[in-house]
């Protein structure tokens, strides 16, 4: 076995590996910025979406999808205005918060994940315990968050799953958004925001029953809904890659699947996504799981592992039946009704879809 | 005196048009205005100023011969056409028309024969003469000739909205905010249609396309309407007409080659009429090739000042969510109206439009969704408006239909109620009920079915008449369905489904449609009733659904039914149907499982007509989960191992066992009745027949204690109620005898087979050779 290189980072920032094209763009970009941005909107949509500048220069697209859906964010950021990205798991969220950020900001650093755990004191500020006894209440003894720093500097903030932040510490984010000011009572004093800050949160829509934004914050933001991918070629395009780069990190001793398999699989997908078929005539029930393009990955994930360590090396068919059923069954009840249905009405009569039939059968008795 | 003629090149229903075009007049003042209209449209047009036609409406020139034939002219108050005609009604100047009349038009047509049943719907576009033709979407609907030629491809797009094609070209999905941008905002540009008149010059050099022989013809027309007019001696003459157009409408082009042009051409009558229209019907969605994306939105920008229109728009909208129950204060209006203007900064437009006060509302107000906002769409993007025309107007063609039919099938439409009796055995009475029910669909209650007492058999209808003045108004009203009552009921019914979340509705509406002999609907109705279905949660439904299915695919009984697609529906339905059946008899109690025996009964009687193996053979491995399932309802459980026994699925042995598991002592006694009133449902002849189980029953009841058998006693009575008297005879005789005896009674018949032979060459000769025997 080869071992990793002991100096490369698993994941650098986006700001280092794209940090070319931003150098490029910021040369080309002769359009008027907002305060405290390092590129102006058309660019940082340029960024995201990919092109090729007027010397030539390529911007790799970052995020596969609509146009209109990146316009919308940012002319969201650049009034005042906060931006709440929704989409459930596995749609690119956190991806293309922290591009924004990397286009707008320059930088990534200012980050709040949100889980159940997080306290008041990691939105506002917390203290340095041994200072603050030594000298008493004062700025020096005072340890920023993200956000605070954001203010002072006038820069983008990103906050991570802010439904699973408790709602008590989310109204946090209240006077920061509307009044756009950090009181700090210890010190009688208070940070006022500078121009270019704001804020981007991201939430899953699909686990309601978290903490669930009440309607006064959700009015401070707008919200963006990133969809699943709209057509079958994108969605193969991005499963293809992504299995491909997965498959080397895992070094699995097996052949890239071929197209064809991962064509039936995203078409599988989609069509119980939708509930209906591709051509549009078989009208279908929907499972109760996401079956994201995320779980289409892992599903051909799980099936080249089977193929490599327990096949012949190439990925069939049963391969993958036993992690289809696995991603599409969630509820046992009603998803299994589903499943059968869909196998029964659409799986077994397609051309060339056989061994998927009988694998997919065999598993699901 | 030479005549001061100006051209106005316009954007059909365009609200910038408009209102640049009665400025433009003001200015202008001209005597006469010359509008793009077909010249036999005049007369009508005249009576636009009504005061009671309020628009949407839609000028109607059909030929009264013909009735699918026709062509529509949609008119709103942001129309240019609607607002020069209004004009010259205040300035008492004259209005004249000067396209291509309709009855040349109709000529050039007649060579194909329109659809037999006069809807435009079984006339595609292929089978026209003309390219340009009545090219009309599938429901009866509309052809706008208001343009000219429909938007069938990209070429007549072209030219009913040049404009458009340029504001794509630029990048614009909203045509109007092209003109706005670049017509009416441009500095220095003062008169809008000199630019445009450049434009279309430019436009039509550069692409310098062979026009079609119908715009030729139209232009030719034109010309010379315009070269008779300057000879009367008009000092001050305005020509509104298409952008496009306005180029070539000079009188010193092609004197001779026009008069040429127009030689010989064949005539039809037509007649005009005013029909009420939608704005739904004048969005392009709808299939109309000159329409506007976005009817409500172009009525507001005419209505208000551009400076406060947006913020219109965006109020309105929040009015009508927070009708909604959907929380939208006034800060999000005044979000919304910033965030659409910040959009529209990063797409680099003047101003924003349409699609950024949509976006903008999809992210404040929808909260990123564009579900809740399909509201906001349909009221403030399309619009719900229904125009109104008085009573006083000549008749449309759908009047005129159904005052045909009343004649020829001999129904005088009177006030006084009037009962019917139809034998539907004779043609002529089916045709009448045929219109009764097609009247029905349309909402037009003139007759009222009524229940028909027992022995009068499935053959006769019963209907009460009577006609209600207010039916004349609904018959207006319908012709936006359509211009017979046929192809307006069908468009309505498709309509309907298309709108119907339940499977039982469709199946309603399909059955109404039968009733009414619709052809037309019923593929739409197939495939809408296969849609739901498949969304169907509840088997019941599915059930419901199928057994008319199969009788209509056994039977042919639809006319023009297209039987491979109810076979396509019901292939889907069966496996569903099946899969799901198992779990949906489960854990119900007696009253909810007696409705749904009874469809599992029809649903067993369907399956088995239709002989499919491979359906049968999905049935009855449902229904054998059902009958061995321990949750299962009994009497359903019990109907199952009935069924299976009955097709031959479970040999008498079998049966037996299941009967004696039914009938355990470990089963709950009312499972045990409940299980004998579904395995015996009917008939009794089963136990007559077969004495083992005839034994078991006996036995089990035997063997009950006593108060358990008073208190079920009424419940087994339940059971064999439905047996006929001899049955009940021939079954108490069975009691009576040893039950011994009657164990061994099946086994003890000893048959001499030789005997039973001798009789064989005999049927032969009555049965004939080809029987086996």
């Amino acid at each position: 076995m080869a071992s990793p290189l002991p100096t490369a980072l698993l994941r650098p920032h986006a700001e280092d590996l794209y940090a070319e094209e931003l150098a490029a763009l910021k040369a080309a970009d002769d359009r008027p910025k907002p305060p405290n941005w390092q590129l102006s909107p058309w660019a940082v949509v340029t960024y995201l979406l990919g092109g090729t500048l007027d010397n030539g220069f390529a911007i790799e697209p970052k995020y596969i999808g609509q146009r209109r859906l990146m316009e919308i964010a940012v002319a969201t950021l650049a009034t005042d205005r906060a931006l709440l990205l929704l989409g459930v798991p596995g749609t690119a969220k956190s991806w293309v918060s922290e591009h924004l950020t990397a286009a707008i900001s320059g930088h990534t650093n200012l980050l709040v994940q949100g889980t159940a755990g997080t306290a008041e004191d990691s939105l506002r500020y917390s203290w340095n315990y041994a200072r603050l006894l030594a000298e008493g209440p004062s700025l020096g003894a005072l340890v920023p968050s993200p956000l605070y720093k954001g203010m002072q500097a006038g820069q983008l903030v990103r906050i991570e799953e802010l439904t699973r932040i408790p709602s008590d510490v989310q109204d946090t984010l209240l006077t920061m958004l509307s009044e756009k000011v950090l009181p700090i009572p210890e010190l009688s004093t208070e940070i006022q925001a500078t121009q270019g800050f704001n804020v981007i949160a991201t939430a899953n829509d699909r686990d309601r029953g978290v903490n669930e934004l009440s309607s006064a914050l959700r009015r401070r933001f707008n919200a963006v809904v990133l969809p699943l991918p709209a057509t079958l070629a994108e969605e193969v395009h991005i499963v293809q890659t992504r299995v491909a780069k997965q498959g080397k990190a895992l070094q699995l001793p097996v052949e890239a699947p071929a197209l064809e398999q991962i064509s039936r699989l995203v078409t599988v997908f989609r069509e119980l996504r939708a509930g209906v078929t591709d051509n549009g005539k078989t009208k279908l029930k929907s499972p109760t799981g996401t079956l994201s393009t995320g779980e289409a990955i892992s599903v051909m994930n799980a099936g080249l592992a089977l193929a490599a360590y327990f096949g012949d090396g190439t990925l069939r068919a049963h391969d993958l039946a036993a992690g289809l059923m696995g991603a599409v069954i969630k509820d046992p009840a009603p998803d299994r009704v589903v499943w059968l249905e869909y196998l029964e009405t659409v799986v077994k009569e397609r051309d060339g879809w056989k061994d998927l039939y009988r694998a997919c059968r065999e598993v699901v008795e | 005196m030479p005549t001061d003629l100006r051209l106005f090149g316009i954007r059909h229903h365009g609200p910038g048009s408009a209102a640049s075009l009665v400025a433009a007049l003001d200015d202008f003042q001209p005597d006469l205005v010359l509008l793009e209209c077909p010249a036999d449209a005049e007369a009508a047009l005249a009576t636009a100023t009504h005061p009671e036609l309020m628009p949407p409406v839609a000028l109607l020139v059909y030929n009264p011969k013909q009735q699918g034939q026709a062509s529509f002219l949609p008119f709103a108050t942001f129309s240019p056409e609607w607002q020069a005609v209004h004009w010259c009604a205040r300035h008492g100047a004259h209005v004249r028309c000067m396209d291509l009349p309709m009855t040349l038009r109709f000529g050039m047509r007649d060579a194909v024969a329109d659809a037999p049943d006069g809807t435009a719907a079984g006339a595609p576009a292929a089978t026209e003469p003309v390219p340009t033709g009545e090219a009309t979407p599938g429901d009866a609907a509309p052809e706008p000739a208001a343009e000219g030629p429909t938007a069938a491809a990209p070429d007549d797009a072209l030219e009913a909205d040049p404009v458009a094609y340029i504001a794509r070209l630029a990048g614009y999905t909203d045509s109007e905010q092209w003109w706005e941008t670049h017509l009416e905002h441009a500095p220095g540009n003062a008169d809008t249609f000199a630019v445009v008149l450049d434009l279309m010059m430019a436009l039509r050099e550069e692409l310098a396309r062979p026009e079609s022989e119908e715009t030729l013809l139209r232009e030719a027309f034109m010309r010379e309407t315009l070269r008779a007019t300057l000879a009367q001696g008009y000092a001050r003459v305005a020509v509104v007409c298409g952008a496009w157009h306005a180029p070539v409408l000079r009188p010193e082009l092609l004197k001779k080659e026009d008069k040429a042009r127009l030689k010989g051409l064949k005539k039809v009558p037509t007649e005009t009429t005013w029909i009420p229209w939608t704005y739904e019907r004048l969005s392009l969605s709808s299939g109309y090739g000159a329409g506007v994306l976005s009817p409500a939105w172009y009525e507001l920008l005419f209505a208000q000042p551009r400076a406060e229109v947006l913020t219109h728009w965006m109020v309105q909208a929040t009015r009508l969510l927070r009708g909604q129950d959907v929380d939208a204060s006034s800060a999000h209006a005044i979000e919304g109206v910033r965030l659409a203007g910040a959009l529209a900064a990063v797409r680099g437009l003047a101003l924003p439009g349409i699609d950024e006060l949509q976006e903008a509302a999809v992210a404040i107000l929808g909260g990123g969704y564009a579900e809740p906002l399909a509201l906001v769409h349909r009221a403030l993007v399309i619009g719900e408006k229904l125009g109104e025309v008085p009573a006083g107007l000549p008749a449309t063609p759908l009047q005129q239909d159904l005052a045909q039919q009343q004649k020829s099938l001999r129904l005088k439409p009177e006030a006084l109620p009037k009962p019917l009796d139809l034998d539907l055995r004779q043609a002529a009475q089916l045709d009448r009920s045929h219109l009764l029910h097609r009247l029905r669909l349309l909402d037009i209650k003139w007759g009222e079915p009524e229940a028909v007492s027992g022995q009068r058999g499935t053959f006769h209808e019963l209907w009460r008449l009577a006609w209600a003045p207010e039916m004349a108004l609904a018959v207006i009203e319908a012709g936006r369905w359509g211009n017979t009552v046929l192809g307006a009921a069908a468009a309505r019914a498709t309509a309907r489904a298309a709108e119907a979340t339940g499977l039982e509705a469709v199946s309603a509406l399909l059955e109404e449609a039968l009733r009414a002999d619709l052809g037309p609907a019923i593929p739409a109705l197939v495939a809408r009733l296969e849609t739901i279905g498949a969304g169907t949660r509840d088997v019941t439904h599915l059930l419901a659904a199928l057994p008319p299915l199969v009788q209509v695919l056994r039977y042919g009984n639809v006319r023009r039914t297209d039987t491979a697609q109810v076979a396509q529906v019901v292939d889907q339905l069966v496996p569903r149907l099946c899969i799901g059946l198992p779990a949906a008899c489960a854990g119900l109690d007696y009253d909810a499982a007696r409705p749904l025996l009874a469809r599992l009964e029809a649903t067993h009687q369907a399956l088995r007509l239709l002989e499919q193996p491979a359906h049968e053979a999905a049935w009855y491995g449902a229904l054998a989960a059902v009958q061995r399932n321990a949750a299962s309802n009994g009497l359903l459980a019990g109907a199952a191992a009935r069924f299976l026994f009955d097709a031959q699925h479970a040999d008498a042995d079998a049966t037996a066992t299941t009967l004696g598991l039914a009938l355990a002592p470990a089963q709950p006694t009312d499972y045990a009745t409940a299980w004998i009133e579904g395995f015996l449902r009917g008939s009794g002849l089963l136990l007559i027949h077969h004495h083992e189980l005839f034994a078991l029953l006996d036995a089990w009841l035997g063997a009950l204690p006593e108060d358990t058998f008073r208190e079920i006693v009424p419940l087994l009575r339940r059971a064999f109620t439905d047996f006929s008297l001899p049955e009940r005879r021939q079954l108490l005789e069975l009691a009576g005898t040893d039950p011994k005896a009657l164990a061994t009674s099946a086994a003890a018949v000893d048959f001499d087979w030789e005997r039973g032979a001798r009789v064989l060459p005999g049927l032969r000769v009555l049965l004939g050779d080809s029987v086996a025997v």
